[in-house]
């Protein structure tokens, strides 16, 4: 006897025949969900360059989401293993009505040919049941997680419960229905069946005709559910799986730090984002992928010191503005959701900003990065919020206050500093031996490295002296360098995030114009924000260019053995900490570089903050926030600062000139100046010098 | 061609379905099983073409339709959750009287079913109360500190 059984056992004609025709019904809701949502993407403008690289996309969607690269990940283990066993189950058993279908109305009626039977048969068993197990246990794993757990980040809606509800439903009236058929046949084979097979012997004990009855209501409801499930679909969260995908296979492969600039801006009839239809398809695509799953918000530093701003609930007040503009009900079969997604508002009619996004939001962004970084399916918070701001400043002249002086003087003095420009060398003056200008330089000499110092270190009194450090490092090391001087200005970078681009595409040209007038190797910098801006968003402007960061050059000289340190230095003796600015960590990935170089101070010990390298949490003062009160919330710096102190280091090792401001700030703020400071890679190297450095007083 | 086929669109998708639930219920005779595959495929298409057309072209349609469900969902997700649960439920249910009524299988293997059959019971027991309370907005782990 082969292995097999009788499909559509015990089920009538005339259930079959109702059955497809009903069919109708969840494909059609289904298709037009689909095409509503498909629609509102249309309504973007073009983005050409989600159309290249097919094999890599191609790729980055198989790896990254469909077998889970992006949503496994270190520290993500219960998260990652209950998705897997959510989005694994449900394939399998997806894949298993297939085969069913296919053997009943395809291969058997047109061919004569049975292949669901024998050893096939039994694998198939076997495997069914593992995918209707992996069911169970993940949606039962999402509701302990949204029950017990209750991560700070998890947020749950009526829809979120529902599409689990659901899908539990639907492997429980799988194994039930099985398990019925099993009682009532006696089938040699139900031992395959490892998980209806035992739920099969109990329910044996009762009448045949009961449970005929029971399996009929329950194969009625399994298919009632399923096409629930379908007709659902795209008005659920149940959507992400396809969206995900697709936003996934059409991410954008710019570097992560790279913002667009604003094509022929002087003509440009649309700038920023101040509706949906402004949006690029992408961002619009974008926010219809979220799977809510909040990692967006862990490391976010607004989220976590209780400002407005919260990544995925930005998203998704994008997502359900677009859903009622699109007639579309998204996520909206259950309750009201008491959830964020309807903070401004309500309805198709509303403006985008405040209607939909607060300006409080869009301003408390620091760009961070850190959403984008752990997002699992590439949702691009900081261009589309960058956009919004953009729209703000330069259509409707609306921004913070404080960011007047900060538009004013990069306009008049070429930096966020109200001197003016001929005084930018001025902190040459402190160093005892005379650093070289490019200017000055033979017309035939090619520099090794041209030093871009940055508004922050030329003007900014602390800044200067990361400066001073990092210029009497290199001279005895015997590096071969020259600066700018008075002819360097600002890269545009605070500008360009704070959303004036206009402002910030004449800062950038002029920059790109005084460098390509020069020969040099390298770029040299110790701001890792204008380390970005020329490496990341100077080549859109004919500017390609190899910069490095100071921390990668100190590191460097100190393993050549071109400085040497004093073994007897007390500089940074003891636990040394050192935070990873984001645009430098998560923009541009130097994560090591900085730290093997406090690694090897005499006598330090590089103790780690509690979120650290692409999980680092942001200074502050990113996104132009640096030139901005913080009216909201908690202090960013402050929240910083005490988790520094947390690890018993007395001295932070910063690497940015923003962040070193916002520790200033912050260590004085929590009155730990006494016993903890901040200092900046070049000046702890310098200190830790065979000779200290002669410095001018 | 095919901007004939895009003018009867709606037309060639009614056709579809039409042709399809015939298909679908000539399978039903004997001998004629082969039809059910064309005739779901037909159907499927049909529908396909149908919510595809109205979601591109003709958002605003059944929109009153659409709003009358609305007003009533919570009580079309309550009726729909009570008609789906109730047979799974009974089932299970069932196995666990079988328990007390001379079941077959050797001891293990029905301590196995047992607990499988509770556990699966409980599941489903907790899981519609958590669907009512989702659509009836009563649900304890709703929102976060943002709403
Ligand atoms: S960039 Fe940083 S501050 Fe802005 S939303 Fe993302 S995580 Fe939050
Ligand atoms: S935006 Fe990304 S990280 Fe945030 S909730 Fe949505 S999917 Fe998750």
């Amino acid at each position: 006897m082969t292995a097999t059984r009788e499909i559509l056992w015990n089920v009538g004609s005339l259930q079959v025949l109702i059955l497809y025709i009903l069919l109708v019904l969840p494909v059609a809701f289904l298709a037009f969900g689909v095409a509503r949502r498909v629609q509102m993407w249309r309504r973007g403008q073009p983005d050409t360059s989600r159309f290249d690289r097919w094999p890599e996309r191609a790729r980055a969607a198989l790896t990254k989401s469909i077998l889970h690269g992006r949503i496994v990940r270190r520290g993500k283990l219960y998260a990652g293993l209950m998705h897997a066993n959510i989005f694994g189950g449900f394939i399998i058993l997806l894949i298993g009505t297939i085969i069913v279908l296919i053997e009943e109305d395809i291969t058997v009626p047109l061919f004569g040919w049975s292949f669901y039977q024998g050893d096939f048969y039994l694998g198939y068993k076997l495997i069914v049941n593992l995918g209707g197990v992996m069911l169970i246990v993940g949606v039962l794993l999402a509701f302990a997680r949204r029950y017990l757990i209750k991560p700070k980040f998890q947020e749950t809606g009526p829809d979120d419960l529902l599409v689990l509800v659901f899908l539990l439903l639907l492997a429980v009236q799988g194994f039930t229905t099985q398990a019925l058929r099993l009682a009532v046949e006696g089938d040699p084979w139900g031992p395959w069946s490892w998980v209806s097979y035992p739920m099969a012997l109990p329910l044996s004990a009762l009448s045949t005709g009961t449970l005929e009855t029971l399996h009929t209501a329950n194969w009625i409801s399994h298919f009632a559910t399923t096409y629930v499930l379908l007709a659902y679909w795209a008005y659920s969260k149940m959507i992400h799986p396809f969206t995900s995908l697709a936003n996934v296979f059409f991410r954008r492969f710019e570097p992560l730090g790279e913002l667009r600039r604003i094509p022929e801006i002087e003509a440009a009839e649309v700038l920023g984002y101040g509706k949906l239809e402004d949006f690029s398809w992408a961002h619009l695509m974008n926010v219809d992928a979220c799977m809510h799953c909040g990692r967006c918000l862990e490391y976010c530093p607004t989220f976590n010191t209780g400002k407005p701003l919260h990544p995925r609930d930005l998203v998704l007040e994008l997502a359900s503005f677009q859903a009622d503009q699109g007639g579309i009900w998204s996520g909206e079969l259950g309750g009201e959701a008491k959830t964020a997604r309807h903070r401004w508002g309500k309805g198709a009619e509303r403006e985008l900003i405040p209607g939909v996004v607060s300006p409080e939001e869009l301003w408390d962004c620091t760009t961070c990065g850190a959403c984008i970084e752990h997002c699992p399916v590439y949702i691009e918070h900081v261009p589309m919020i960058v956009s919004m701001r953009q729209h703000l400043v330069l259509e409707r002249g609306e921004f913070p206050s404080e960011v007047t002086p900060t538009f004013n003087n990069l306009e008049r003095f070429g930096s966020p500093y109200p001197i003016p420009q001929s005084q930018r060398d001025d902190w040459t003056k402190r160093l005892a031996e005379p650093v070289r200008y490019m200017a000055e330089l033979e017309e035939t000499e090619e520099v090794e490295y041209l030093f871009f110092v940055g508004c922050l270190g030329s003007f900014d009194e602390r800044n200067q002296r990361t400066t001073l450090a990092l210029c009497r490092i290199l001279q005895a090391a015997g590096v071969n360098f020259a600066i700018l001087g008075k002819e360097e200005t600002c890269t545009g970078d605070p500008a360009k995030r704070i959303g004036n681009e206009y402002l910030a595409q004449i800062m950038a040209e002029q920059t790109v114009e005084t460098l390509n007038s020069y020969s040099f190797k390298k770029i040299v910098t110790a701001c890792p924000h204008c380390f970005n801006a020329i490496a990341n968003e100077f080549p859109q402007i004919g500017g390609a260019y190899e910069v490095i960061h100071h921390s990668q050059l100190l590191n460097d000289l100190l393993a050549s053995g071109r400085v040497s340190l004093d073994p007897e230095s007390a500089m940074a003796r003891g636990k040394v900490t050192y935070h990873d600015p984001c645009y430098l960590g998560r923009y541009n990935g130097v994560y090591d570089a900085p730290r093997e170089a406090v690694a090897a101070m005499p006598g330090a010990e590089l103790v780690e903050m509690r979120r650290n390298r692409n999980r680092s949490f942001c200074c502050g003062g990113g996104g132009g926030r640096l030139f901005m009160e913080e009216q909201r919330g908690s202090r960013i710096n402050q929240a910083r600062v005490a988790e520094a102190l947390e690890t018993g280091a007395e001295l932070l090792c910063a690497a940015c000139p923003f962040c070193m401001t916002m520790f200033e700030d912050g260590i004085r703020g929590v009155g730990a100046d006494d016993d903890f400071q901040v200092l900046d890679l070049a000046e702890i190297v310098a200190g830790s010098m065979v000779e200290e450095p002669t410095v001018k007083q | 061609m095919f901007s004939t086929v895009r003018q009867h669109y709606q037309l060639i998708s009614a056709i579809a379905l039409v042709i399809g639930v015939a298909l679908i219920t000539v399978a039903e005779m004997p001998s004629m099983h082969w039809t059910r595959v064309f005739g779901a495929t037909a159907i499927s298409l049909g529908a396909l073409g149908l919510g595809i057309y109205v979601g591109l072209t003709q958002p605003g349609r059944y929109a009153a339709a659409r709003a009358r469900l609305a007003s009533i969902k919570q009580q079309i997700g309550i009726v729909m959750l009570v008609v789906l649960f109730l047979p799974a439920l009974l089932g299970l249910g069932a196995g666990i009287a079988g328990l007390f009524n001379s079941p077959g299988g050797t001891g293990w293997v029905i301590a196995t079913g047992a607990l499988i059959l509770a556990l699966m019971l409980a599941a489903t027991v907790a899981a519609f109360v958590i669907g009512v309370q989702a659509l009836t907005g009563h649900s304890p782990v709703e929102g976060d500190d943002a709403a």
